[in-house]
């Protein structure tokens, strides 16, 4: 696991989280119930947005089902009941924010890279598992969302 | 619309003033162009000021917490304390004495942090600016100026003949929002 | 001067978001028009003669929003077209070819003040 890349990972989650979606970390001084914690036992989205460029891969963000109303109603401004097709798109297009945003922290600025339209690649009982280089996980007061990546690059001068 | 002069701007001059202080959790609207509304000890706490420069009337609330649904009896007790059950409020209060929000400036000031240890600091002042942009967002009002974060405290002042806000911090004062004569 | 503004993202909701902060601006936005991807832009482009205010994310299928600045300049009747990019990208080298090419840039997650400052700037006030 690449430290550098686990903190890049948890730091791009929290700025969009709380720029697009106004959620905040979880004090650490609150205590937490076990459940929360452990992503596997809540029903969960994953969803994917593949890249290549100065490098190739993948980032993959998970959240719980709950919180994907919340996030969408937020994002739009909007208290009313939204198209479940409309939920799927903001978590989706935060993903593809997460991803655009935590490249640079990781590849570096004069790397260029392009973002695929981020996926759907799950809803249920999962993990994202081991195959990836980096991955970080944030409890915000919504929920905890859970950010991994895999990044080959293209050439040496591609890392940062 | 009369041309400013510099008779007209000195028509209020300080000695026909009178200054109106807004506690903690608590409010002020006015359309007496004689006050001048304040507020002081803006640490995590949130000053919000709205002025419509039309019918010249302003308002000021000077929040502490983000969201009165974790707390409903106090909420239900003092609205005012908490920036999703305040702001409104505020924007309701303003109407009342003519004013309307697609012609609303909104300024805020405050929000400060002063525990360094992430670890034990709930960032209230953080969390009261993300309540605050939550609700501005929800209800199509942008903010016009601020000044948030940092490590001190603020005081705050509109004047309600002008809209003029100004923002006390570390020993200085400026000028968030010039405002304008009538 | 009133505003034609054509919006450009594959994301409806990202769309919806930056019509939002027209709405909320005050400015005197007369039509607004979508687009999910450069080809479809270049389409209401030709169609709509009187646009003048284009806000695109960069990362599109079909033609993004590099390529779709890039015909836009070198069409006569939409050269001078004042754009924004509104996008994640991160890379410097990119955002520096699509400021020569004359667009400017905000980043996403943008507030909708930062935002609305663009708009301001690009279009003269």
């Amino acid at each position: 696991m690449n430290a550098e890349w686990k903190a890049a990972l948890a730091r791009a989650v929290r700025e969009v989280f709380e720029n697009l979606c106004f959620m905040l970390p979880s004090p650490s001084s609150v205590s937490i119930p076990p459940e929360r914690l452990e992503p596997a036992s809540l029903s969960r989205v994953i969803l994917a947005v593949d890249f290549s460029g100065a490098g190739r891969g993948a980032l993959h963000l998970t959240l719980p089902d709950s919180m994907i109303a919340p996030v969408a109603s937020a994002m739009l401004g909007e208290d009313g009941p939204l198209e479940l097709s409309e939920q799927y798109d903001a978590v989706c297009e935060l993903a593809n924010i997460v991803c655009g945003n935590v490249l640079p922290l990781i590849a570096g600025d004069r790397a260029v890279f392009d973002l695929a339209s981020p996926r759907v690649i799950a809803t249920m009982d999962t993990d994202l598992g081991d195959n990836f280089d980096a991955s970080a996980r944030v409890l915000l007061d919504d929920g905890l969302v859970c950010a991994a990546i895999s990044l080959e690059f293209a050439t040496a001068q591609g890392a940062a | 619309m009369a041309t400013a002069t510099a008779e007209n701007l000195n028509t209020y001059n300080d000695a026909t003033r009178s200054r109106r202080v807004v506690g903690i959790a608590d409010m002020a609207v006015s359309a007496d162009p004689r006050e001048v509304i304040v507020t002081y000890a803006l640490g995590s706490c949130l000053g919000l000021c709205v002025f419509d420069p039309v019918v010249r009337v302003a308002g000021m609330l000077h929040l502490m917490l983000p969201q009165g649904s974790l707390s409903p009896e106090k909420a239900a007790q003092n609205p005012l304390m908490f920036a999703d059950t305040g702001i409104p409020k505020l924007f309701l209060g303003s109407y009342a004495l003519g004013a309307k929000k697609e012609r609303m400036i909104v300024t805020v000031a405050g929000g400060a942090s002063f525990n360094m240890n992430e670890d034990a600091d709930l960032a209230i002042g953080q969390r009261n600016i993300a309540m605050l942009r939550k609700v501005m967002w929800k209800n199509g009002v942008l903010l016009k100026k601020h000044e948030l974060g940092g490590g001190e405290p603020r005081n705050m002042s509109l004047d309600v003949h002008s809209g003029e806000v100004t923002v006390g911090f570390g020993g200085e004062t400026r000028i968030l929002f010039e405002g304008s004569a009538p | 001067m009133s505003l034609h503004v054509l919006v450009v993202d594959d994301s409806p909701v990202m769309r919806k978001m930056v019509i939002r902060v027209l709405g909320m601006s005050g400015l005197p936005i007369e039509s607004v028009h979508e687009a999910c991807q450069g080809r479809e832009a270049l389409d209401v482009l030709a169609r709509e003669g009187n646009i003048n205010l284009g806000l695109f994310d960069v990362n599109m299928p079909v033609l993004n929003g590099e390529e779709l600045v890039v015909q836009i300049r070198a069409e006569p009747r939409i050269a001078a077209l004042p754009v924004i990019m509104v996008s994640t990208e991160g890379s410097a080298e990119r955002i520096e070819r699509l400021k020569r090419l004359g667009a400017a840039f905000i980043r996403k997650p943008f507030g909708p003040e930062a935002l609305l400052d663009a708009i301001i700037s690009a279009t003269g006030g």
